[in-house]
């Protein structure tokens, strides 16, 4: 079973869900421009609901813009099963206090790595903050100039058991291989965020990944997602 | 000349030989930190045309290198 742990509702998404053979993906909203979030919650669902076998949905708010609680809450009634901040697309800083009040029990995945907004040790401190959710980072904690980024995931992940990181094009594949070994499998989830990135070639970085044990690929490939997202 | 290590893109590499001209365009791995294998794959996912894939998998670099003396 392979599930890709995020991408988001874009034109050509089962398509290239089936050329890379991948079973399952958790899809979010793009971007609001133009509208709320409410309008992108609500085509989010109804992309779920044609491909239920296929497509869990994730809300997306805003967490300055007014309402940001209620309209999460309405898209966790539609069906949506966990919450994407984008603090970098949405212009907010993921250790902002309004950004508090939005985590619950639903798992919470933060676009991570970006400068001032969502560097790996703020969502660290996101983390830190709410123990019991699952927190998941993006792009392996950090934006891989090259490696930039890595220790500030590390200690991330070190002082944060309820954070676990994503493959997104992390072509340091060394980095993914030495959190494997130090956290174990459990902290790694699969994901392409198609379209920004190429379902097949994220992939290969979990499959060709000279230490991985066939369970520990199994796990990162599919079923950490289904424990940790609530996919089961 | 542009080299494709180390940016996890298939789609640029074919926007650089689309935009700028195959033989321009160099296959590179940044190896040992990102895994060659993969990175020889980005290429090919890229979906150039088979000559144009020959250029910048390897007709390029060694053009260039011939020309060093």
């Amino acid at each position: 079973l392979i599930v890709d742990s995020l991408a988001f509702a874009a034109d050509g998404l089962l398509d290239a869900l089936d050329a890379a053979g991948i079973d399952r993906a958790v899809v979010c909203p793009p971007r609001a421009r133009g509208h709320g979030y409410d309008v992108e919650n609500d085509r989010v669902a109804a992309l779920v609901a044609e491909h239920p076998d296929r497509l869990v949905g994730f809300a997306r708010v805003d967490p300055l813009a007014p309402g940001a609680a209620a309209e999460l809450e309405r898209a966790l009634g539609l069906g949506l099963r966990g919450l994407l901040l984008h603090p970098f697309e949405d212009a907010f800083a993921i250790t902002d206090s309004a950004v508090d009040g939005l985590i619950g029990e639903a798992p919470v995945i933060v676009a991570t790595g970006y400068p001032w907004v969502s560097e790996g040790l703020q969502v660290g401190e996101l983390a830190r903050r709410h123990p019991e959710t699952t927190v998941v980072a993006t792009n392996g904690a950090q934006i891989n100039i090259s490696g930039l980024g890595q220790r500030d995931g590390l200690l991330a992940l070190e002082a944060n058991a309820n954070l676990v990181i994503q493959t997104t094009g992390v072509y340091r594949e060394d980095f993914l291989e030495g959190v494997v070994e130090r956290f174990g499998p459990g902290r790694v989830l699969f994901a392409s965020a198609f379209p920004r990135f190429d379902p097949r070639l994220e992939l290969l970085r979990v499959r060709w990944a000279p230490s991985f044990d066939e369970p520990a690929r199994a796990a990162i490939l599919g079923s950490n997602a289904e424990r940790l997202l609530g996919l089961g | 000349v542009l080299e494709t290590s180390a940016m996890p893109y298939p789609a640029k590499i074919r926007e650089a030989v689309d935009r700028v001209a195959a033989e321009r365009v160099l296959y590179a791995s940044d190896g040992p930190a990102c895994s060659p294998r993969i990175e020889v794959e980005k290429v090919r996912l890229a979906g150039l045309d088979p000559a144009a894939e020959r250029l910048v998998l390897g007709e390029n670099a060694a053009r260039i290198l011939d020309a060093v003396h």
